[in-house]
């Protein structure tokens, strides 16, 4: 079993997958006016220029809270959303442009996502097997009953379901809340991916439940050299599967870089902001209160996004070139980067001032929309 | 809003009683001819300004634990024994317009999805001042004002309060939701997974928010939660339950410090932290005992990684340890000195 502690960081595996400059956008649908005049009410940046990419064999957490746009990162990947400008590469190959089911028929085999809410991803009428099989089937992708019956049975055994057998005569109301789960994740190595996009994977479970399925997911990864995009709000739970962090913010990343030096030594402030705010349940010292930075007002909706560095308005450092100029991701060596003016020549973060949240601006009410995520 | 020394005590009230006691309480469901043990003979006590953190995993009956409080329960569910008592008022077995009127004025409820709290289709201002017009008898005009004066306290501008619960975000309803909880100046507020459904530093905002309430108007709270993390930082005591009882209890400092009770143990093994090195995480391997079939002896004992013979067949008794940690567990017969009969094997607490 693989631990989830002191894991050495990958070996450097092949990057498989890159996003360059990915953006979605949604028009807003106005009022009639605007629908009569053909005017679009304005524009959601979901997503606003992102950079990443995915090597073979590693654990890349996307880490965001609402209106963040990981969900549309995940999503675009595999291909349910489509990007409004960007680039996206699988190996070499430039698969921006493939759509369609029979063209996304070897892409889908590569890339698999396994979504949050097992209830909602498994039909309660359809067996487990029926279940972990439609991939194949829906892809042409196994002729044989018996063959297909064999890949069945070896994902369900992968995913920790034993005896495969058993199980897969099952129906998801006689299963668990974890082993549902399971046969989600079995559904998704019944492909034999190289990358599963993981969206909040262990968000609706108990957390006695939750560390068996990250053990099972890295279990995976060592075994078959997966790499998972693991999306989530959390920024613990990323610190204790990832190898790499993403922190995203309104469509964009703010830092990213290996996990222990993302948590550790955070060079952008909405980052060291997130981990002091993040619970820990060791009782608090004696010296009082925790030193947390807790952020005036919240993620401001991603048609209104503002100018210069988007995180300014709620950022306890900005200064004057934070309102005008939006800073690109710096490079502050050892694979870490973070896209603030503060960290312009791999300068270190000062210390964020222990802020006394103020009364939130009534700017700061207005809703972020829900669906951006 | 008033100080509480200066609340007016309800009518029956004993002033010297502690503010809520509640002992061997029994919640069941009926399910077609089942009978689900949900809670199962829970004790704990609230006292004046103290904040008490309920915890478990799902299923564990903290909810209907807080449910039974205020007689919110389902209409399949009954408190079959126990006495809840406030001010020394026996509230259980009370008929719901018995309990009417000790919801809202005395204890109210912060509940965790506030899209389906709030009625969608009235301003928040008016469903605010709704509970004071009803409970309180007071005026329109003024209901209306108390509940612009406790938008801006819970950190909502009060012309806000025009809006629709659609047009606020996450948190903005949440804090509307506290304002409600607050309408009638209650004594206690429960918190079912306030902050669950929000974002961290939304969450953040919302626990300092109930942490300065409790400060500035003597509030006491309750907060249910599965999160044990947000116990330890807002909490002074806690209570862990396991299928429907009281696994371990006590503060916060102790029970996070040193748990006792191998549920406890595990429990807090499994949480990541951010703040320390990392760790390896621990599984409970298995699943929660069905509660219409509790387990005989201790409901832990089939997960148990240091589960007697006598686990099987006797309910641990609740002792308590010298430090007021009470635990329901073999390792601690009464009259022992809180060091556990045999070491679990190499378990050396969460650490």
């Amino acid at each position: 079993m693989s631990d989830l502690a002191d894991r050495e960081g990958p070996e450097p595996g092949q990057e498989l997958l890159r996003l360059e400059g990915l953006e979605v956008h949604f028009p807003v649908r106005g009022g009639p006016l605007d629908r009569l005049t053909g005017h679009a009410a304005g524009v959601v940046r979901a997503v606003d220029g992102v950079d990443i990419s995915i090597r073979s064999g590693e654990v890349l957490a996307l880490v965001g809270e609402s209106g963040s746009g990981k969900t549309t990162i995940g999503r675009v990947i595999v291909k349910l959303t489509r990007q409004t400008a960007g680039r996206i590469w699988l190996d070499d190959e430039d698969v921006s442009d493939l759509w369609g089911v029979r063209a996304l028929r070897t892409y889908r085999r590569r890339i698999q996502i396994v979504f949050q809410d097992p209830y909602e991803t498994l039909n309660p009428r359809q067996s487990i097997y029926d279940f972990v099989a439609e991939p194949l089937v829906v892809n042409k992708m196994v002729p044989s009953d018996q063959e297909r019956r064999r890949r069945v049975m070896d994902a369900l055994d992968a995913a920790g379901l034993r005896p495969s057998e058993e199980f897969a005569a099952r129906f998801p109301h006689e299963l668990s809340g974890g082993q549902r789960q399971r046969v989600v994740i079995a559904g998704a190595l019944v492909m034999d991916p190289q990358i599963v996009v993981a969206d909040e994977p262990v968000s609706m479970l108990d957390v006695s439940i939750r560390t068996e399925l990250l053990r099972l997911m890295l279990d995976l990864r060592a075994e078959r050299n997966l790499a998972y995009l693991f999306i989530t709000h959390d920024l613990s739970l990323a610190w204790v599967i990832a190898d790499r962090i993403a922190v995203l913010y309104l469509g964009k990343v703010m830092e990213i870089g290996p996990a222990e030096r993302v948590i550790r030594s955070a060079r952008h402030p909405y980052t060291a902001a997130l981990v002091s705010v993040s619970p820990s349940p060791d009782p608090p010292k004696e010296a009082g209160a925790p030193n947390r930075t807790i952020l005036v007002g919240e993620t401001p909706d991603a048609a209104h996004v503002p100018a210069g560095c988007r995180f300014h308005p709620r950022c306890p450092l900005a200064f004057d070139r934070c309102r005008s100029e939006e800073p690109p991701l710096f490079d502050v060596g050892g694979g870490q980067q973070a896209a603030c003016w503060l960290a312009e020549g791999g300068r270190e973060l000062p210390v964020l001032p222990v802020a006394q949240p103020a009364q939130p601006t009534p700017e700061d009410a207005q809703p972020a929309p829900a669906d951006a995520t | 809003m008033t100080a509480p020394a200066e609340r007016e005590l309800p009518k029956l009230a004993d002033p010297s009683a502690p503010l809520l006691e509640v002992e061997g309480l029994r919640t069941h469901f009926k399910l077609g001819r089942e009978t689900v043990y949900a809670v199962d003979g829970v004790s704990f006590r609230l006292d004046r300004g103290e904040a008490l953190g309920i915890a478990g995993e799902s299923g564990c009956g903290k909810t209907t634990t807080a449910l039974s409080l205020v007689g919110l329960l389902p209409s399949n569910a009954r408190v079959v024994e126990g006495s809840i008592r406030l001010y020394g008022i026996d509230l259980a077995g009370r008929s719901e317009t018995g309990l009417r009127r000790y919801r809202w004025r005395e204890i109210a409820m912060v509940f965790q999805g506030a899209m389906n709290a709030l009625n969608p289709v009235r301003r928040i201002r008016d469903q605010i001042a709704e509970p004071i017009v009803q409970r309180l008898g007071t005026g329109e005009r003024d209901a209306r004002r108390k509940a612009g004066d406790l938008l801006e306290l819970v950190g909502i501008p009060r012309e806000r309060g025009r809006a629709y619960p659609h047009e606020l975000s996450g948190g903005m309803r949440q804090r509307a939701m506290i304002a409600m909880a607050l309408a009638c100046d209650p004594a206690i507020i429960i918190g079912d997974e306030p902050t669950t459904a929000l974002d961290v530093m939304i969450q953040a905002q919302i626990l300092e928010l109930l942490e300065r309430l409790r400060a500035e108007l003597g509030l006491s709270l309750i907060l249910i939660t599965h999160d044990l993390s947000v116990i330890a930082e807002t909490c002074d005591r806690v209570l862990i339950m396991y299928a429907g009882r009281v696994a371990e209890e006590g503060l916060v400092a102790e029970v996070f410090g040193h748990p006792r009770h191998p549920y406890t143990q595990k429990l807090l093994g499994a949480i990541p932290n951010i703040h320390v090195e990392r760790r390896v995480l621990e599984t409970i391997p298995g699943s929660p005992p069905d509660l219409r079939y509790p387990p005989p002896g201790c409901r832990f004992a089939p997960r148990c990684p240091a589960a007697m013979e006598v686990c099987r067949t006797d309910v641990p008794p609740e002792v308590r340890l010298a430090d007021g940690v009470r635990v329901a567990c073999h390792l601690y017969p009464q009259g022992g000195d809180g060091t556990p009969v045999v070491l679990p094997s190499g378990e050396s607490g969460a650490s």
